[in-house]
Parts: C-alpha cells; structure tokens; sequence
C-alpha cells in the first residue's frame, strides 16, 4: 500500500481513538462503555467460566444454527443482494475528493480500500459472543478469527462478484440477462431437489438434506470452512481450517485485483449513494426504506387540523407510507418462522395464543427500532416543527399518534397473514392486538422521551465506534422502561385478580386501561421535554 | 412589530449573545451583519422560537415569542440558511402541510403562483429530496410567504439560488416589505444587504457594535461619508471594535 494512505489509515485510527477517548471524558460516553462492557461481560463470563468443565471433545459444527454454512450463506446473500451489489467498493465523500485526484494507482487506492474494510470487518467480529457464545467457551480465539474471516470473505466476495459481473457485462453486453435468467432457473430447480420444500422434515432436517446436495455442496463450501474454522476445537483444527479459509479470501483479493478495471467511476456513484443514504438515516431518525422515485404514487388526503396534531400526523403518516417498501421484506421475513412454527403446533390452541403474541411483539418492537417513528424522526427538522403556530403536545400527540396507527397495522396485516397461512383466528389474537395498542404507544412515547433527554442517540456517523453501544443502551433502555410500566398494569391486573377472582374481562380491562393511561403521561412527558428542548444545545452550529 | 430587549444567550461558559437590544418597523428590512461566531443565527433562531433566550424580551407582531408563542408564530416565517425540507413529501404536498399548519383557506391559487414566480411550476409533485439546493431554498421561502407573515427572517438567503432567482428573491423581499412586513436578512454578502436593507445591525462576539439606518452607519463609520461603501463601513466597524 502507498506510504500515505498508511498514513491515512493510521492517523484516521489515531482520530477514531481520540473520538473514542472525548466520549469517555463525558459522564455519558463513559456510562455507555461501562454498559457495553456489562453486556459483553455478562454474555461472556458464563461461558468462559463453565468452559473448562463443559469443553466437548467432539462438537456438532452445525448445532448453532446462526453459524451454519447455509446461515452463512444467507449472510452472504442478504449483504449482496441487499445493496452492497450496486456499491461494493464505497469511499467516503472526503476520500473521494482527497484520494481520487490524488497521485495514487487504482489498484493502491483498491489495496487501501480492502485493509480498512478488513479492520471494518473486525469491530464486527467483536459481536462473536452473540453468535456464537457456546464456542467462545471451546475456543474464543477460534470463533473471533473465524467470524472475523468471515465477514472479509463476505465483504470481498460481493465485490468480486459485482467486478465479475460488469467484467461479463463490457465482454458480452447482451449476456447479462440470459445468464440471470439461466442462474434463476437453475436456483428455483435446484430447491426441490435439495429437499428444503420437503413438508415431513423439520427445518434442521431439511437444511441437512440441503448440505447433503452436490449443488449445495459445491456452493456452500467456502461456507462449510469458516463454519469449522469458528467451530474448530482443538489447535490442529485452528490452523487446518484457518489455512484453508485464509487461502479462500487471498483467492478472493487476487481475483478482484484481476478484475478492478474502471472502478472508480462506479465506485464515486456508490460514494455518493452510501453518502446521500447515511445522510437520509441522519435525517428520519430510522432506516430510510424509500426509494428515490421522485413522483410518489399515492398521497393521503389531509386529517383534520385538531390543533395542528392531524397536521403533523398527516405528515407523518405520509412519511411512514412512502418509506416502508423495504418492509415488503422485512415483514414477510420476520412472518415466516411464525408460520412455520405454528403448522407445527396447529392442534393446540395455547401454544398458537403465546406464538401469536409473540410475533405481535417482536414486530412492534422491530418496526418501532427501525422505522422513523414519534419524534425521532422529527428532530432534525425540529428548525421548521417549532416555527409553526402548533402548540408542542399537539406535536408529540401527531407525531406519536400517526406511529401507533402505523405500526399497529402492520401487526394487524401481519397477524391476519399469520392466521390465513396457519392457524384461525381466536379470542387471544384479538386480545392480542387490542394490548398492542398501549404496548405500542408506550415504546413509541418511551424512544421519544429518550430522544428528547438524549438528543446524540439519533447520531449516525461514519466511523463513530459507540453508535453501536448507543443503540443498544437505547434499547435496553425502552425495554427495561416497557416493562417497568407493564409490571405496574400487571400489580393491578393482580389486585383485580385478588379481588374478583378469575374475572378476565375485568383483568384485561384494568391492564388495558393502566397501560394506556402511563403511555398518556409519558406522551404528556414528551410534551413538556419538547416544549424545553433546546435544539442549539445538541447541534455544534453556533454561530 | 419585531422587538428585541435586552437579549441574552450563554451556554455553560460560552456567551452566544450579550444585551442585545433592536427593533425593526413595519415595512423596514434589517440587515443582520457580523463575523462568524456573531450570534447571528442564534439571534435569528430565538426570534422564531426554535430556541429559548437565556434572558431578555423577544416580540413578534406584538406576542412574546417565550410567553405567547403560537400567536407570534401565526405572524412570523423564519427561512434558515440550510432549509430542511421533508425528504419524502412533494413540493406542493409542503404547501399542504404549511396551509395546514398555519390555517390559510384557500392556499391552492397563492401556491400556484409561487411554483411559477420561482420556476418551480415543473417540479410541484416531485418528492423534495430529488431538489437541487437551489431549488430547495426556494420551495423554503415559497412556504415561508404561503401565510402572508408580518415579520419574516431569512438567514442566508441566497445560498444556492441562480441569478434569476437571485433577483426574484430581492423583488418578492420589497415587495413584502412594502405590504407592511418587518424582515431581517442575515448575510455575509455586504452587497445584498446594501442594495435590500434600509437599517442595518452589526454584530461582534454576541454584542450589537451599530444598530440604526445604513445611512448613519456610513456616517459614523466611512470615511468618505454617504460615499462610503458597506463593505468599508463594515470593517471600519468590526477593526474599530478590535483596535
């Protein structure tokens, strides 16, 4: 690599620790690492402390199934597909403007862009407890490499696809189509004959009928060897299965460089794109799912004024419709395991009740982290929201209103789904989404109390190492908040319980009506934090 | 119609603005001039109620900003130097929501002749996010007139405007001020605050170096009297204070 973009590296490395260190001089900054290192502690400490007892001699490398070569696979294919196949090889802005008009080859500024994704690639690999917390007891330095390998393999791999792919495309331009399709076909074709659409298997059993296939095989194998590598046992295991996946991803780099012909000028479009979509996360507070169609479809007429909370849940609302085409995956994604789980339970209506509100749940809590919800949405355009004649619990009650309505559609969208595909609708899923409506509102005023009280969590910088601990302290911090609240409704539910023995319209009735009154003080808390807040406070424009 | 008494802002051991104290008439356009760091902004931004003044009196058409906010905001418009318009609503789907807000009945035919005074007549069902800076800017002042307001504030207006709408921009900004509106323009461009304003206050470190009309400026601060361009007058005036 060029001497100065060693430099480069080494001095943005310095300026990360500098960041790194500022935020700990804050009280803040110092309780979010405190947290973080709780969390990974707590994750660690058990295993690492049972490990000496509990090491097998013999483990099953396909036991965990987030670790499973087709897991991994399925890694590989949501990182290309979802994105990173139209900007495989992004620079930021600055190292666009500074490094492309800059005395640097194409194939150091590649080389440059290649380690520090690798480096990348390591705070990712920090994550190796939650994926695979039973092997860091057999070996934590095999699980780290292994997942760290992994992700490089991952990253680069995309890119050597995409290079191959405009490589065939410049070679054959009439090429691209017919071998897509061909590739399509041929995966559709492939599905049956693997054994995944086999109803009598269970799922572990169909995906080890899949591994079993030579198609599989062959594709899965570069996954089969940083599975074994994270799942390696002993130091001859290490270095056997380390060497191959080593080789893998060198594979990988001489074959991208083979093939970086005329990246920049893609790549300065990705720059731009990854910019341009960091910036619209900055912005809504949330992943932005919309597209950049530039005539809408659809519109919504306006809600009427009341005090200016239907204005400002118009807007919201409109916002939320147009940006949740990516939940057209999401949702169904996140849907499909219900289902699943529940053709599996179908003769047992208690089950069927628990897995339903289960998926109510963790869809409302999905949708609330990634959609631009309640005020988090709002902040950045706090400027233009306090300059209208509105009066600020009009604001909150719009802006908290239009989420509810949203994400409790979804549920409802998707629960019906659930109950078409399988199972029937009962008395507990109506329950079910009628508490959806308190549990929702409560998450939703909770993250908007949390971001008005800690404005710097909706930050999303390039490079900023805490955003991670910032998500999820915030997180935890709703949650904890959500339940608190819940097991305050459930004391009275309890004393109604006492008092009237097993009256469960009654005891619904009182939980219902105690979460909905603490979602009405915290909004009324909400309230009043904004009516306070201070943009000029969080934001280092001063002028 | 905007009056501002003894106004100060201070963060923790920073004093953003120190006593300030000015007023712009009805019809009379103050330009808001300073070096980086002047407390422009600020200025500008607790006049439209974004952020709470630390102490002192903000008034807008007659309503304290901080004591009755919503009915100085029925009469106020504030156009900040980097307009954050709503990524995935329209054009014309911004003139809704401002209608909305600020209660103008009939909005279509006013917010049709914006589209055309600032060209935008093109653009009016084009998600904002698809706007040039330029053309952002414009759909910001276009909203900002949607209401008609007594007193309106622009800070940096001109950034990312091409010369036609340079000049549109500089008409619509008489025009009001003819109607009876009381503007305040913060700028850097000396030249726009000669050719637009009719007073003029000077900024320094949070403290109004000059506040009255240009013309006295020139007096006090030019060499060459009435003669003296703004530019001279300004760094006379900010030397002055160094020295």
């Amino acid at each position: 690599m060029h001497r100065t973009l060693f430099l480069l590296s080494k001095l943005r490395f310095y300026g990360g620790l500098r960041k790194l260190n500022r935020s700990l001089a804050s009280p803040k900054g110092a309780l979010l690492v405190l947290f973080t290192l709780g969390f990974f502690g707590l994750m660690l400490l058990p295993a690492l402390l049972v490990g000496g007892a509990a090491r097998p001699r013999e483990a099953n490398p396909n036991a965990n199934l987030f670790l499973h070569p087709a897991a991994l696979f399925g890694l590989w294919l949501v990182t290309s597909v979802g994105g990173r196949i139209k900007s495989p090889i992004a620079f930021s802005l600055a190292e666009v403007e500074f490094l492309f008009p800059g005395p640097f080859t194409r194939r150091q500024l590649l080389v440059y862009k290649l380690l520090t994704s690798a480096l990348g690639a390591l705070g990712f690999a920090m994550m190796v407890p939650l994926f695979a917390w039973n092997y860091v007891a057999v070996w934590w330095l095999a699980a780290f490499v292994g997942i760290w390998w992994t992700v490089c393999f991952v990253q680069m791999s995309t890119i050597l696809m995409t290079l191959a792919i405009d490589w065939f495309g410049q070679r054959f331009p009439k090429g691209r189509v017919p071998l897509a399709t061909a590739l399509v076909i041929a995966l559709a074709a492939s599905l049956p004959y693997a054994g995944l659409l086999d109803a009598d298997k269970d799922i572990p059993e169909r995906l080890a009928a899949l591994e079993s296939s030579w198609a599989a095989q062959a594709i899965l194998s570069p996954f089969v060897v940083f599975n074994r590598l994270i799942c390696a046992l002993t130091a001859g295991q290490f270095l056997a299965w380390g060497t191959a996946a080593l080789s893998i991803n060198l594979v990988v780099v001489a074959g991208i460089l083979q093939l970086d012909a005329n990246f920049l000028e893609a790549s300065l479009v990705a720059s731009q794109r990854r910019y341009d979509w960091l910036q619209r996360v900055k912005r809504s507070g949330g992943v932005p799912a919309f597209g950049a169609r530039s005539k809408p479809r659809f519109s919504l007429p306006q809600f009427p004024r009341l005090r200016g909370a239907g204005t400002i849940a118009w807007r919201q609302m409109l916002h939320l419709m147009r940006g949740s085409g990516r939940l057209v995956f999401v949702v169904p994604a996140l849907v499909t395991p219900f289902v699943v789980i529940l053709a599996t339970h179908r003769q047992n209506d208690v089950p069927s009740a628990g897995i339903v509100v289960t998926m109510i749940m963790v869809l409302g809590f999905l949708i609330t982290t990634i959609m631009p919800l309640g005020l988090r949405a709002d902040l950045d355009h706090v400027d233009t929201i306090k300059t209208l004649p509105v009066g600020s619990g009009a604001i909150v009650w719009g802006s908290i209103t239009s989420a509810i309505v949203y994400t409790t559609l979804i549920q409802l969208i998707a629960t019906a789904a659930l109950t078409v595909l399988a199972g029937r609708w009962t008395l507990a899923t109506t329950a079910a989404l009628a508490f959806a409506v308190p549990v929702n509102l409560l998450m939703i005023s909770s993250d908007s109390v949390l971001v008005l009280l800690f404005p710097a969590i909706r930050r999303f910088d390039p490079g900023d190492v805490l955003v991670g601990m910032r998500l999820m302290l915030v997180n935890v911090a709703k949650m904890l908040f959500v339940v608190l609240l819940g097991a305050i409704a459930g004391f009275y539910v309890f004393v109604v319980y006492v008092w009237l023995g097993e009256a469960l319209l009654a005891m619904a009735l009182v939980g219902w009506i105690t979460l909905l009154l603490e979602g009405i003080v915290t909004v009324w808390f909400a309230g009043l934090l904004f009516q306070k807040y201070d943009p000029s406070l969080h934001v280092s424009e001063r002028e | 119609m905007i009056e501002v008494v003894d106004y100060h802002k201070t963060y923790r051991d920073l004093t953003a603005v120190s006593g300030l104290t000015f007023e712009v008439r009805r019809g009379a356009i103050l330009g808001l001039c300073g070096p980086n760091g002047a407390g422009k902004t600020t200025t500008l931004r607790a006049l439209a109620g974004i952020i709470p003044p630390t102490r002192g009196k903000l008034i807008v058409a007659g309503h304290d900003i901080v004591a009755d906010a919503i009915a100085a905001k029925r009469q106020l418009a504030y156009v900040p130097d980097d307009p954050k318009l709503f990524d995935t609503l329209t054009v014309w789907e911004h003139f809704e929501f401002i209608a909305s807000a600020y209660r103008v009945g009939d909005f279509a035919s006013k917010a049709a002749g914006f589209l055309e005074l600032f060209e935008l007549s093109e653009k009016r069902d084009t998600i904002t996010q698809e706007l040039s800076r330029g053309m952002r800017q414009k759909v910001a002042i276009a909203c900002a007139y949607l209401h008609d307001p007594q007193a309106i504030l622009f800070d940096e207006p001109l950034t990312g405007l091409d010369p036609r709408g340079i000049r549109t921009l500089k008409k619509s900004i008489v025009a009001r001020a003819a109607t009876g509106a009381a503007i305040i323009i913060s700028s850097h461009l000396l030249s726009l605050v000669e050719d637009l304003c009719s007073d003029l206050l000077i900024l320094q470190r949070g403290r109004a170096l000059f506040c009255g009309p240009i013309g006295q400026a020139r007096e006090r601060f030019g060499s060459l009297g009435q003669e003296a361009s703004l530019e001279e007058v300004f760094f006379r005036a900010i030397d002055g204070q160094a020295s």
